[in-house]
């Protein structure tokens, strides 16, 4: 009876630590999805400032006659994130095309009439907050892979991501060019 | 007993703050002022001058300005003070410099009336005091109580949760008659002869004299035979001044302090009291001299003039007494100059709209509950039908034997920790998204609570996004708290404010923890007037409340609220369309003049087009909120997500109750299994 009874237990507590499993392993596959969604987040924002280029283009053609050069780096780097495949491809044009919107806006310090200019104004501040969510965004990408890559080292957690084949995450990480002194150019073409 | 709140500095113009007794105060004069509350905005800059010129401290001088009714400015030789008026008056403070005459009698408490023809006696045993018709009457409706500070006290604190600081009213001339008049009135009249000297005075107290003289007037109410007195007084008397401010005026030796413990509080305010009509009598006195005087256009309201507007500056003149032929047209022209600086509108209280009233049960929703409701009565009815009380307790020492009923409540104890430790681990594995780049779907956010209605806590008065009200009465035999009812605010949206942005939080069918708790008796309706501690009462009510200003941690599903409209492509489609059907725009783009557009003129009219459009459609969306103020937080459609709101002083306190409780949960569960195992081994064993 004993025997039963001590039987009867271990199923109980092997019942509970099953249990526990599912819990661990369905919470691993929630946070490698929780990824995956902050990636495609992020991807959105991309698409909406990719969106809204050709306006901001065309509001600054009327008024930048002279600066064709840096209208036309724009609109290559617009095309480069269009064709752009892999990640890590498309990770380098993003930044590309956040450069040399970076070199329009320097520029548009030159024509106060497009500054001042309304449609102007409604994209430029536009485009800053598109900019702002971005980088919010991607610090939410950088917590979430943090929290899982937290997780599948942790102890009971580890175990399950062992068995189950969880690898880590890579954060996403700037580009070290990025993180030089910006040099700013103001020559006249 | 004098209370310095600043030294006296040497200098000129210097004056200091003081609450002197009246009678040391041979020398020095009192600047009375009429309070105000809001500050108006002139009145702001002068605390700053008053600081600079007089060296008088800016926080004292605002405290003195604040409030309602006449208040001391403050105490000085004339001389001084006549550099102090002018100063005031131009930034909008009605002022007064009075010369107090000490006290010298008490008003003679009177024991009846007589009303005739000409005249009302007011009797004191062999003393008698009559007013005539046409006589000087200085009235003064006190409470001794506290009763109408509180009630002043608590109509600000609720407008001020309710409209925010700036739009909290005082109560006004009416509102302070018909309180005193509630509670314990005290009527002083005194009575002036020509110089506005007081010649008589006499007190009444309500319920403590005859009111059989009042005849056809009488009442069967103490405040109704009060308020007719004033009545009839005001109706006899040729100058008539009523004062009902007695305990809210911050006059110096005239404050109104409950005491507890007091034998006889009547007593000890009586002497204030007489303080404060004799000073009314000295105000009445003071506005009956300015009265008098040829009307004199100060610089003072000149000035008040060009900053207030014509309406404020005719106000001040009123106020201080000066009646200015011509004035307004002089205002109005000072006012109309382009260079006068326009009077600015008083900033508008934060009125929020009224909480929305509950939705109606959608119909899917209640059937559904009814049925499982009537479903359980149902079952319920007939298990106890079918049973005697003798079976059903067969049944469950029949379930307590075999292991059955321990281990029904094993599995239930297992599943609630397994759910707690579900919703622990989505909590940890959420990060946290902020205000303005929240994306849809499953979030979790933290930041301040704010108000989107004017939601206030019943008991506790504190504005508030939440609030849950329990009330409990003690049980007579076992001494334990029932619980007999229980209320929420439902559910009413509110706004989560991060440092980047706003957006909105439906908390309807959220989990809500409060911390903020209070617990009071029956009576015990505000914590500001509560005595600490619950009454020893046989009920009691616990309120629960997430007050404004919070910080608290939301995990929920966002949507968005943003209406989808048409495309810059749809729309740009749409200006082309309706272009090709105008013939006369049409003809704007035709340069060449040979009645039909060239594929270049077509190319020009499109382009224009297209700029309109874009330019259109981004002042529409300037115009439109920020995205983060249109996405709302609320309850996700799958059941099994977690929706909490929590006051919380951060995320790790909120998972380690969750952790505490699963574990609990799970330990219980883990005993009451073994406990059913070992009852059902025995059972089958035969031994059970």
């Amino acid at each position: 009876m004993s025997i039963l009874i001590a039987l009867g237990v271990i199923l109980l507590i092997l019942t509970g630590v099953i249990l526990y499993v599912i819990v661990i392993y369905n919470g691993l596959v929630a946070l490698k999805n929780n990824i995956d969604k902050a990636w495609s987040n992020i991807d959105i924002l991309l698409k909406q400032r990719f969106d809204e280029l050709p306006k901001l283009i065309k509001v600054c053609e009327g008024y930048m006659q002279h600066e064709k050069t840096t209208l036309e780096a724009v609109i290559k780097a617009r095309s480069m994130v269009s064709s752009a495949r892999s990640d890590s491809e498309k990770l380098s044009a993003q930044n590309a095309l956040s450069d040399t919107l970076k070199s329009l806006f320097m520029v548009v310090e030159r024509y106060p009439d497009l500054k001042a200019d309304k449609a102007f104004r409604q994209l430029g501040a536009r485009i800053t907050e598109i900019e702002d969510q971005i980088a919010d965004r991607r610090e939410l990408f950088n917590e979430s892979v943090n929290i899982y890559n937290i997780r599948i080292e942790q102890f009971p957690d580890v175990l399950i991501a062992k068995v189950f084949n969880f690898a880590g995450r890579t954060l996403w990480q700037i580009d070290p060019a990025h993180r030089a002194d910006v040099e700013v150019s103001f020559q006249h073409t | 007993m004098i209370y310095c709140l600043q030294k006296a500095i040497s200098h000129a113009a210097t004056v200091t703050f003081a609450y002197p007794r009246i009678k040391t105060m041979s020398q020095a004069q009192l600047l009375i002022v009429k309070k105000t509350t809001p500050l108006p905005e002139e009145a702001q800059q002068l605390v700053g001058t008053l600081k600079e010129k007089f060296n008088l401290d800016a926080y004292t001088a605002r405290q003195r300005l604040t409030g309602q009714g006449l208040g001391l400015f403050v105490k000085a030789p004339r001389e001084k003070l006549k550099k102090l008026t002018p100063l005031l008056t131009r930034h909008g403070v009605a002022n007064w410099i009075i010369d107090p005459t000490p006290p010298r009698f008490a008003p003679t408490r009177a024991r009846s009336l007589e009303i005739r023809e000409d005249q009302i006696s007011f009797l004191a045993g062999e003393q008698k005091m009559v007013l005539e018709r046409g006589d000087r009457v200085v009235a003064i409706l006190a409470d001794l109580t506290g009763n109408m500070i509180q009630r002043n006290l608590k109509k600000l604190v609720v407008q001020t949760a309710y409209l925010g600081s700036d739009a909290a009213a005082q109560l006004d001339d009416n509102e302070l008659y018909k309180t005193v008049l509630h509670n314990q009135p005290v009527l002083d009249l005194y009575l002036l002869d020509e110089k506005n000297a007081v010649r008589q005075a006499v007190r009444l107290f309500a319920g403590r004299y005859d009111p059989s003289g009042l005849g056809k007037h009488k009442t069967y109410s103490v405040g109704g035979n009060i308020d007719v007195i004033v009545k009839l007084t005001r109706d006899y008397a040729g100058k008539f001044t009523l004062h009902t401010d007695f305990g809210l005026s911050d006059l110096p030796g005239c404050r109104l302090k409950k005491i507890e413990g007091e034998q006889n509080p009547d007593k000890t305010h009586l002497t204030p009291l007489t303080r404060f009509g004799w000073l009314m009598v000295d105000m009445h006195a003071r506005m009956q001299a300015d009265e008098a005087k040829p009307a004199v256009l100060s610089p003072g309201v000149i000035a008040a003039s060009a900053v207030l507007g014509a309406p404020a500056a005719v106000a001040i003149a009123t106020a201080t007494g000066a009646t200015v032929p011509g004035f307004e047209e002089l205002a109005a022209e000072i006012h109309g100059s382009p260079e006068a600086p326009q009077p600015e509108t008083p900033p508008a209280g934060r009125a929020l709209p009224p909480p929305p009233a509950l939705k109606p049960i959608n119909h899917r929703t209640l059937i559904r509950q009814l049925l499982s409701f009537a479903g359980l009565a149902i079952g319920a009815g007939l298990f106890f039908i079918g049973t005697s009380g003798e079976m059903l307790a067969t049944a469950a020492r029949f379930g307590l034997r075999t292991g059955a009923a321990p281990a029904l409540f094993s599995l239930l104890f297992g599943w609630l920790g397994f759910h707690s430790l579900r919703i622990k681990r989505h909590i940890e594995n959420l990060p946290t998204s902020r205000a303005r780049s929240v994306a849809m779907g499953l979030v979790e956010v933290q930041g301040y609570a704010r108000r989107k209605y004017a939601l206030v806590s019943p008991m506790t008065h504190q504005s508030c996004v939440f609030y849950r009200l329990r009330k409990y009465r003690r049980d007579d035999e076992s001494r334990n708290w029932k619980e007999y009812s229980s209320t929420d605010c439902g559910p009413v949206p509110f706004d989560l404010e991060d440092d980047t942005g706003r957006l909105t939080v439906d908390p309807a069918g959220a989990t809500i923890k409060a911390k903020h708790r209070q617990e009071g008796g029956p009576g015990q309706g505000s914590m500001i007037f509560a005595a600490a501690g619950v009454h020893d009462s046989r009920e009691k009510w616990v309120e629960e409340v997430i007050p404004e200003g919070t910080f608290i941690y939301v995990t929920g599903f966002a949507r968005s609220e943003q209406r989808a409209g048409l495309s810059l492509r749809e729309r740009t489609v749409a200006a082309l369309r309706e272009l090709k059907q105008n013939r006369h725009q049409l003809k704007r783009y035709d340069t060449d003049g040979d009645g039909q557009l060239s594929e270049d003129e077509w190319q020009k009219a499109r382009e224009e087009v297209e700029q309109q459009v874009l330019r259109q459609s981004l002042e529409e969306k300037q115009e439109a909120p920020p995205q983060q103020s249109q996405v709302v937080i609320g309850r996700p459609e799958r059941r099994s997500l977690p929706f909490i709101i929590a006051e919380t002083e951060s995320e790790t306190h909120l998972t380690r109750n969750y952790a505490i409780t699963s574990g609990a949960l799970l330990i219980l569960g883990l005993g009451l299994g073994i406990f059913a195992l070992v009852k059902l081994v025995y059972f089958l064993g035969g031994r059970g």
